[in-house]
């Protein structure tokens, strides 16, 4: 009865996988909110089994990720309350959240997080010094003295103001 | 592109450590996407493995910021331009080009065109000529142009893919020139014409087969007063069996004629009233016009600027019911309601013969100032007026 069940196309929707993480932890996610993402729609295409193994999302961008697809697979929801939904998830995190956030998403192809996601790191980047972005994004400044006021003068425009100027 | 993502696992253990350097190099440039050139080109500066990466961002913005005293704007983006790595431009925004000429122009669009740009936005200064090449970019998908100036298209159109056109501002050279554009769109969906300016007579065509969204609103010259001046005559036709939502700004005296608009569920009219005319015949137009939206299920109606400017009465008109009032209107939403009498009137007859309405929104004019008290009245007295509907809701904002 079971092996007649899972090939009807209604009870497709209610079928679930196991999603785990790097961590070890594992998540129940309904089929049909694991397959807005495409990287995992394409392996649950390819694949017998439910359960999905990601070696490079912890548990708590996985957490995060699982939460936002269950919200979009909900059919109950409209599409208002869907994209308040998606403004308030990435209000108020930190830019180190978001960027676990915007790897996972790209890793798992959420577009539309993904979007979202990158956007919002982009507002909270606009109009922040140098050395504050070096610190976030933990780049080592491997110019020369000479090479960087060389850049400087080259696209001087850019410096002109408060954007990205250094203190 | 140099591709940095790094296993992961271990990126966990070392959270601390680790962080954004793991990013690869297309994430960064998304993220980049965001910002405007300028910023985007700032990060340059961070560290070699950023020397570039902003040139690999398919969005360039070119905005007001991106003008300082050193460097001039238009050589600005002929560099970023140059630099630029990206085959398919996605996006290419140049807020104003008054200080470019026509040959840095030409080569910004020809650029944009050979690098399969697919949303164009240019504000066009003084004297500018679009080069051939724009009006027959395969990839085009949106296309902006706001301009002070005269376009003149003297070549063949064919934007197959375009679907969004957004006019602002422009005046067009001939009455052939927007036929002659949109008949090489055929993809188009939505078109916006604003403030189209013209010497005397603005005639506007419209003809397409597949566009689902029109916005045509004429210059509102109730913010100026000219002497002596009569306003604008603007004559529109439309031609869009597909249309499904249509905003207008018209002159209540304007020649407007539709052809079927069977497929329209939603319609915005903000009428304006023409200095000098007076005679009650010269609405015929537009009234007939109102008459054609017959399956129109939202209407949004604002009639302030004609009641403003001297229309003295309101009466009910002697042709039959509009139909859309009849049997299609759900939703009627009143702008900048004014209070004043023949607006009550107004709302009377609405009310009275729009049988299946389920809701009325009326928007007051001047909001803030408006008290509880007058809301109230005005509830009262239009919850009075005999109702067509058998249930309605009424709605105050």
């Amino acid at each position: 009865m079971v092996t007649t069940d899972e090939k009807g196309p209604l009870t497709a929707k209610k079928k679930s996988v196991i999603i785990r993480s790097c961590d070890g932890d594992e998540f129940l996610v309904s089929e049909s909110a694991a397959v807005l993402s495409t990287s995992l729609k394409k392996i649950l295409e390819e694949k017998e089994d439910r359960l999905i193994h990601l070696s490079d999302i912890d548990n708590k961008t996985l957490a995060m990720v699982i939460a936002y697809l269950s919200t979009h697979a909900d059919d109950g929801l409209s599409d208002d309350l869907k994209r308040s939904f998606d403004q308030e998830f990435v209000s108020g995190k930190e830019f180190d959240v978001l960027k676990y956030l915007v790897l996972a998403t790209d890793t798992l192809q959420v577009t539309c997080l993904c979007y979202t996601v990158a956007k919002k790191m982009a507002d909270i980047m606009k109009n922040k010094l140098v050395e504050w972005v070096r610190r976030e994004f933990d780049i080592q400044n491997d110019y020369t003295p000479e090479a960087e006021a060389e850049i400087r003068r080259l696209d001087a425009w850019a410096w002109d103001d408060r954007q990205l100027e250094d203190d | 592109m140099n591709n940095t993502r790094q296993s992961s696992g271990k990126r966990h253990n070392m959270r601390s450590i680790d962080r954004l350097s793991a990013l690869p190099d297309d994430v960064i440039c998304h993220i980049l996407s965001f910002l405007e050139t300028k910023s985007s080109v700032a990060t340059s500066i961070l560290s070699r493995r950023w020397r570039f990466l902003w040139a690999h961002v398919p969005d360039l913005d070119f905005g007001n910021e991106c003008r300082c005293l050193g460097t001039s704007f238009p050589d600005i983006i002929t560099r970023v331009l140059f630099l630029h790595k990206v085959q398919s431009i996605n996006t290419l925004c140049i807020s104003d080009t008054y200080d470019c000429n026509k040959h840095e122009l030409e080569t910004w669009i020809s650029t944009a065109v050979s690098r399969n740009v697919k949303n164009l936005e240019i504000h066009l200064g003084y004297k500018h000529k679009l080069p051939e090449c724009l009006f027959t970019c395969k990839t085009l998908v949106y296309l902006r142009l706001n301009a002070d100036v005269g376009i003149q298209i003297m070549g063949l159109v064919y934007l197959p893919c375009l679907k969004k056109l957004h006019l602002y501002d422009v005046q067009l050279d001939g009455d052939e020139t927007l036929p002659h554009l949109l008949s090489g769109c055929p993809m188009l969906e939505e078109f916006i014409i604003e403030n189209l300016m013209d010497y005397d007579m603005v005639r506007v065509n419209i003809s397409s087969p597949t566009i689902k969204r029109l916005t045509v609103n004429f210059v509102d010259f109730s913010y100026f007063e000219i002497p002596g001046y009569r306003g604008h005559e603007n004559r529109l036709e439309i031609n869009a069996p597909s249309l499904e939502y249509l905003q207008l700004r018209i002159c209540l005296s304007d020649f407007v004629s539709a052809q079927m608009l069977t497929s329209l569920i939603e319609a915005d009219i903000r009428l304006m009233k023409n200095y000098g005319v007076e005679q009650e015949q010269d609405y015929y137009h537009v009234l007939n016009f109102l008459d054609s939206l017959c399956n129109v299920k939202c209407l949004k109606l604002s009639c302030a600027k004609v009641v403003e400017k001297g229309l003295k009465n309101w009466t009910e008109p002697f042709q039959q019911v509009p139909r859309c009032l009849l049997s299609h209107l759900r939703i009627i939403t009143i702008d900048q309601f004014g209070f004043a009498e023949q607006e009550f009137n107004m709302v009377k007859y609405i009310l009275r013969n729009a049988k299946v309405v389920k809701r009325m929104e009326i928007y007051f004019k001047h909001r803030p100032m408006i008290g509880l008290k007058a809301k109230f009245e005005t509830l009262k007295r239009i919850l009075l007026f005999e109702r067509g509907s058998e249930t309605y809701k009424l709605v105050f904002y």
